[in-house]
């Protein structure tokens, strides 16, 4: 039987080791994402949602190290498995990277190759992973550069990346990611660099394509707007450590960490003008939030690292 | 002016080029002391570009002013100012930049970074200095011990602080901070901004923000200019201009904020709402007299090769009437028909092929003939004559036209004298100033109307620098939308002289202007052919503008029996 988790984290721990010292970068990870949704991982500069999201597409870099934990992936087409378990030459890590998770990442050159032609790059990405014809690839490589909204498809296929403006570029870099059609998209920090305008296209854009192909999304952003608007569930982190996990509304709404709610109360669009801003240090204030305390449920299938 | 003393900052027709892009046009605003003015708008826009020009990092086109009320020496002209007088001002006006890491010389430590603009200033001994620094320090709330560290052992709210802490040491009224807090975590952010607002009461600061984080704003700014493609679109109090958008590109903007509560739903608008100008019909001679008719939709004469067509709403062209070449204006009439003016001005009755004279050729002043033409409130028709002009190529000594009123008895008299090349004109929506452009001065004039429709000496409104205004129509908000004759598009000025738009065509020569369509909502606008005499491609376009144009009465004037 299929759960109902794609992927199902439980006691990741990822250490870092160099001159200057150990990272503890994850502590004891636990976190479901459920099939056919939209997961936000949310949290400031340094709080590991990258380096999970590298655990999971197996593209930790040394010095990094999986130190614990497992990752249960299931997917629908093969059989479920634990993502660090498996060995680096296990043919299931080419099949992962081929098509069952795909990633975006925020800076959309690091995906492309300035010089190759567009439409050349998204043809190749499916001739890679599928067994198709070159002009079947290309059909539908432009079917999907369509679908995410590129226009006069016949004149941007020929054209190259740095011909293209940054919303655009990333839009075949999620056009690139789709053609697999992946069980799991993960977004990490995918609109950050772009200007809100073109943000708003983008988010509309995933949102819309995810309603169509119910991929199972992880959105990893530090923006509270954005969770608002994409996210099914949220996962907040900090400091290597997950503190709050439930619904988008339970989580934005009705936090129950004191970090969560120092979070939300920084927020200027928050804040009512002509009031202070909250810090997270003085929202916290003499409330424990480091000591690494289990995630405990507390009903209505929300968890929570309180003691 | 008695209030100027509250000003710290007057900016007139800001304008920067680099190459023969267009990053600045015209941007004119005032800062009141103490006031947080926030500048926000899309990567591009020309947020960075402003706030470099008002601080003379770069110099502005030549035309542009800003004047700066120092402490020092009061009303002061920054821009005509030479480099090494300006050098002294600096200490007044300081700016804190958007990256914390690469803004600060790594090989400096943080009391060297903190002390220079004072060293570079000449202020105080190596003690004072040091004391200084101090202070400042605990004015940012940064441990005394980080004296003798370098910037890489901080953090980035911390790095931003020795920023701001190098700003303010010189002590100065006025900081511009561009993207300041846009580079830190939400915790870190409020830090800074909390910061900034507390130096603002203690040290009387008036602060520039620029910003692309719309709800940053919103939180600490009073006013705010909204920026797009280079110009000024929207402008005001922070909270009415968020609340109540006038501007399709402020919309676009505001709507794209994705909203921290999950329940208001992101709803951003389409693009297409800042679309180009659409073409309508092309294939005339030079297209001119725009006026919006009810039942036969947008009339228009061409110029050059006679005769006067209507175009509906389906882009289906009929010719009105033939008419030999040289209509210049029209109005529409009470009487079913339609005041031209061309040699003379004339009424002519939809359907009927007759013209009946309204006012004739002046040869006693000179005049060659007649050109742009509107109506006040009454019906009045106010029209002004060519005076005799190379452009012409009549072969005789330049001279200037007159501003005539038709007076509803059909009595014509002059109202204002010496233009030298009278084009669109236009009242405002409360009917007391007369708007009129002069296209040979490059200048558009203001009257002020007194009784009985005479016209108060006038003053000028607006200066073009590039191109001449040309035909022109009002808006419901007094926004004024002049056809920028040789610039290739439509400028729209704000009633306090101002331009907060342009709207591109894509030919130069744009010739003018109306609203029409349902509720007044399109601009159409109309233009002469790019090459020689001849030539068939002037054409009309069309554009949704976000206001609605001021509808205009029918001329009321008596026709003569024939
Ligand atoms: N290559 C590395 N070497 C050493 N430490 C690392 C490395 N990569 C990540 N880390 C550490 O791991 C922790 C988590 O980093 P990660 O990149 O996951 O943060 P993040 O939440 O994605 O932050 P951001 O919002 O800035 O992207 C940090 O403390 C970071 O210093
Ligand atoms: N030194 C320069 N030389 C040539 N073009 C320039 C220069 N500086 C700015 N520009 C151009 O002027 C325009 C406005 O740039 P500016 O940096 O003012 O935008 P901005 O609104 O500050 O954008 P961002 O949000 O990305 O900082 C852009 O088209 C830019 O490419
Ligand atoms: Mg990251
Ligand atoms: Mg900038």
């Amino acid at each position: 039987m299929m759960t109902d988790n794609i992927l199902e984290i439980r006691n990741l721990g990822v250490r870092f080791q160099t001159d200057t010292g150990v990272t503890n970068a994850l502590n004891d990870v636990n976190f479901d994402v459920p099939r056919g949704k939209v997961t936000a991982i949310v949290g400031e500069s340094g709080s590991g949602k990258s380096v999970t999201a590298n655990c999971i597409m197996r593209l930790l870099q040394p010095p990094g190290k999986i130190v614990s934990g497992s990752i249960q992936f299931n997917p629908s087409r093969t059989e479920p498995f634990d993502i660090v378990a498996i060995r680096d030459r296990d043919p299931r890590i080419y099949e992962l990277h081929g098509g069952l998770i795909s990633m975006v990442f925020q800076e959309p050159m690091t995906a492309l190759s300035p010089v190759h032609r567009v439409g050349n790059q998204v043809s190749e990405a499916i001739l890679c992973h599928r067994d198709v014809s070159k002009e079947g690839a290309m059909a539908e490589a432009r079917d999907m550069l369509r679908r995410v909204g590129i226009p006069n498809i016949d004149t941007r296929i020929e054209m190259y990346p740095f011909e293209f403006s940054g919303g655009m570029r990333q839009r075949v870099v999620i056009a690139m990611a789709l053609v697999c059609n992946p069980e799991v998209l993960i977004c990490d920090e995918p609109t950050t660099a772009l200007d809100v305008t073109i943000q708003a296209e983008i988010l509309t854009l995933i949102k819309d394509l995810q309603a169509e192909l119910s991929n199972s999304i992880i959105f990893i952003t530090h923006d509270i707007g954005i969770v608002a608007q994409i996210a099914d569930y949220v996962v907040v982190m900090y400091q290597g450590r997950v503190l709050e996990i439930g619904t988008v509304r339970q989580v934005l709404k009705d936090p129950l960490h004191p970090y969560t709610k120092g979070l939300l109360a920084a927020i200027p669009g928050n804040v009512p003008k002509n009031v202070r801003l909250s810090t997270i240090a003085t929202a916290v204030g003499d409330a424990d939030i480091t000591t690494p305390f289990p995630l405990k449920s507390v009903g209505d299938g929300r968890l929570v690292s309180l003691p | 002016m008695s209030n100027d003393d509250d000003l710290i900052l007057k900016v007139r027709h800001l304008s920067k080029t680099f190459d023969k892009h267009v990053a600045l046009r015209d941007v004119s605003f005032d800062l009141k002391r103490a006031d947080t003015l926030g500048v926000v708008g899309e990567s591009g826009s020309g947020k960075t570009t402003l706030a470099r020009c008002i601080l003379r990092a770069i110099d502005p086109d030549v035309g542009g002013t800003v004047e700066f009320n120092s402490e020092q020496i009061g009303w002061v002209s920054l821009s005509s100012l030479r480099h090494n007088e300006l050098v002294p001002l600096r200490k007044e006006m300081q700016m804190v930049f958007q990256d914390p890491y690469s803004s600060l010389n790594p090989r400096m430590t943080v009391r060297q970074i903190i002390e220079e603009p004072l060293i570079i200033h000449h202020e105080g001994n190596s003690n004072e200095r040091l004391e200084r620094v101090r202070e400042m320090l605990d004015l940012v709330q940064l441990s005394q011990d980080s004296l003798t560290r370098y910037p890489h052992a901080f953090s980035g709210g911390q790095r931003q602080r020795i920023g701001i802490a190098r700003a303010l040491i010189l002590n100065p009224n006025l900081v511009v901070c561009d993207e300041t807090v846009s580079a830190l975590d939400v915790s870190v952010q409020a830090q800074i901004i909390n910061l900034l607002e507390d130096l603002q009461k203690t040290l009387h600061l008036t602060y520039i923000f620029v910003a692309h984080d719309l709800a940053v704003v919103r939180h600490i700014c009073n006013n705010v200019l909204v920026m797009h493609n280079g110009v000024v679109v929207e402008r005001g109090d922070v909270d009415h201009v968020f609340d109540h958008p006038q501007r399709n590109y402020t919309k676009l903007l505001l709507s794209a904020i994705p909203s921290p509560d999950p329940d208001i739903r992101m709803d951003p608008k389409n693009r297409d709402i800042l679309e180009q100008p659409e073409p309508v019909v092309n294939g005339y001679g030079l297209v001119e007299g725009p006026v919006w008719h009810g039942d036969h939709g947008l009339l228009f004469s061409d110029v050059i090769f006679g005769g006067v067509y209507a175009v509906n709403e389906s882009k289906e062209v009929n010719p009105v009437f033939e008419h030999r070449r040289g209509i210049g204006g029209m109005a529409i009439h009470a009487e079913d028909g339609m005041v031209v003016s061309g040699k003379n001005v004339s009424f002519k009755r939809f359907g009927e092929s007759e013209s009946i004279l309204l006012l004739d050729r002046d040869p006693d002043n000179g005049n060659v003939g007649y050109n742009d033409l509107t109506t006040d409130a009454a019906g009045r028709i106010y029209v002004g004559s060519l005076g005799s002009s190379p452009v012409f190529d009549d072969g005789l000594e330049p001279r200037a036209g007159n501003l005539y009123v038709i007076d509803l008895d059909g009595k014509s008299r002059v109202v204002a004298e010496d233009v030298q090349l009278t084009n669109g004109l236009g009242f405002s929506p409360n009917g007391r100033t007369l708007y009129h452009s002069d296209s040979r001065r490059g200048q558009i004039y203001r009257y002020e109307v007194g009784r009985n429709g005479d016209l108060k000496p006038r003053e000028v409104f607006h200066e073009f620098e590039t191109g001449a205004p040309d035909g022109l129509a009002v808006a419901e908000d007094g926004s004024i939308w002049v056809a920028n004759a040789g610039a290739g598009g439509v400028a729209v000025l704000e009633p306090d002289g101002s331009q907060h738009a342009f709207i591109s065509i894509p030919v130069p020569m744009c010739t003018s202007v109306c609203f029409g369509g349902s509720g007044l909502r399109t601009l159409y606008i109309v233009s002469g052919s790019n090459g020689v005499e001849g030539d068939r491609n002037g054409g009309v376009y069309r554009y949704e503008a976000d206001v609605s144009g001021l509808p205009l009465t029918p001329a009321r004037v008596q026709i003569p029996a024939p």
